[in-house]
């Protein structure tokens, strides 16, 4: 039997293969390209887990430059707003207008609702709970980093932490963000750890550049009697499972969108 | 997907998830100027084929054919780093 060009798979995974039935028809019968479909999904599933590109890298600035004038005018659409470039500039925009652009889909669900919102809204709460795990997981390892930071010549007496403190800069505004997000959906745990993780963040970037041994025991030991690694590595495995349970089915993904551009 | 959610983050996850989301960017930018923006418009909008098509200013097919450019190249990068099956069959061939 013939089998499937990676063409027809690609465009059927992005539906808008020509012949979705004749797919279909094969893929039910045909183990060998299930299999292949499973390997362009999984590449696919894995760049969906990318919150949005780097406001940082030009690429995203470039790209966005270019095609955001050329795009036809429309409302909310969230990835013009993310790209505008006077917004490239702000501190932390990236996660700004992330929470906007959550915050934009939950009120555009109170209008009518169709499979067409409640889709985009779930990409959105995807997008926010995989933004705010890679957040956590970037805070836990800045704290190991600085638990674990010794001076780079052992005769020198001061821990020089400049890095870590740029992190925690870094960190505190996306923090804020993700806290106030997480209030306003009532996520009161979550917003408590946030809390939590800002306190300790604040005082790793009010620290001085270099420390003593002793003063960066001080910060070890406020980092431990808070729990805080703990408590970030229980909400982001929290997190993880909400993000399971909102990740679409690969099968209905791509038919969906097609449909609903149709509309 | 590599990406890993089973368990705590470990260090070695967390490396690994870092190493892989590095890769994405880098392939991302490796795509051409049409191709990227075919591939974001259709990835984190889903936008239709023809809305695409306005955008880079060609044809419908042309369109698709730049989504299916991006993804395929996307795939040949990406795929040694999205776990389970990195071999990539060769299409198209009679059994
Ligand atoms: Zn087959």
């Amino acid at each position: 039997m013939k089998h499937m060009t990676e063409e027809e798979l690609i465009a059927y995974r992005e539906g808008v293969a020509a012949q979705r039935a004749v797919i279909v028809r094969h893929l039910a019968t045909c183990q060998e390209c299930r299999a292949e479909l499973e390997r362009i999904e999984a590449v696919l599933a894995a760049l969906d887990t990318l919150p949005v590109p780097n406001p940082g890298d030009d690429y995203g600035r470039h790209v966005w430059q270019q095609i955001a004038p050329r795009l036809p005018e429309r409302p909310a659409r969230w990835w013009q707003a993310w790209f505008e470039p006077k917004r490239l500039g702000a501190l932390a925009s990236v996660a700004a207008l992330l929470v906007i652009a959550f915050l934009t889909g939950r009120i555009t669900k109170q209008g009518p609702t169709g499979n067409d919102v409640a889709n985009k809204d779930q990409t959105r709460e995807r997008i926010l709970v995989v933004a705010v795990g890679e957040h956590l997981g970037r805070s836990e390892m800045m704290l190991v980093e600085l638990s674990n930071a010794e001076p780079t010549d052992p005769t020198q007496k001061r821990v020089n932490i400049s890095a870590e403190q740029r992190r925690a800069e870094d960190l505190l505004d996306e923090n804020r963000l993700y806290r106030q997000t997480a209030l306003q959906e009532g996520d009161t745990a979550l917003a408590s750890v946030l809390d939590e993780l800002e306190r300790v963040l604040l005082d790793v970037a009010h620290s001085p550049e270099e420390v003593t041994p002793a003063q960066l025991e001080k910060i070890r030991q406020k980092i431990e009697a808070q729990g805080i690694l703990f408590k970030v590595r229980v909400v982001g495995r929290e997190l993880q499972e909400r993000q399971k349970a909102t990740t679409p089915g690969p099968a209905q993904q791509s038919p969906t969108k097609s449909e609903r551009n149709k509309a | 997907m590599t990406l890993v959610h089973d368990a705590a983050p470990t260090p070695e996850r967390l490396a690994h998830n870092i190493e892989l989301r590095k890769q994405m960017e880098i392939a991302l930018a490796a795509l051409s100027h049409s191709e990227r923006t075919a591939f974001v418009m259709r990835h984190w909008e889903g936008c239709a084929i023809e809305e695409i098509a306005e955008v880079l200013k060609s044809s419908s097919g042309a369109a698709k054919n730049t989504v299916f450019r991006a993804v395929q190249k996307l795939r040949l990068a990406l795929q040694p780093f999205v776990g389970r099956g990195t071999q990539v069959r060769v299409m198209g061939t009679e059994s």
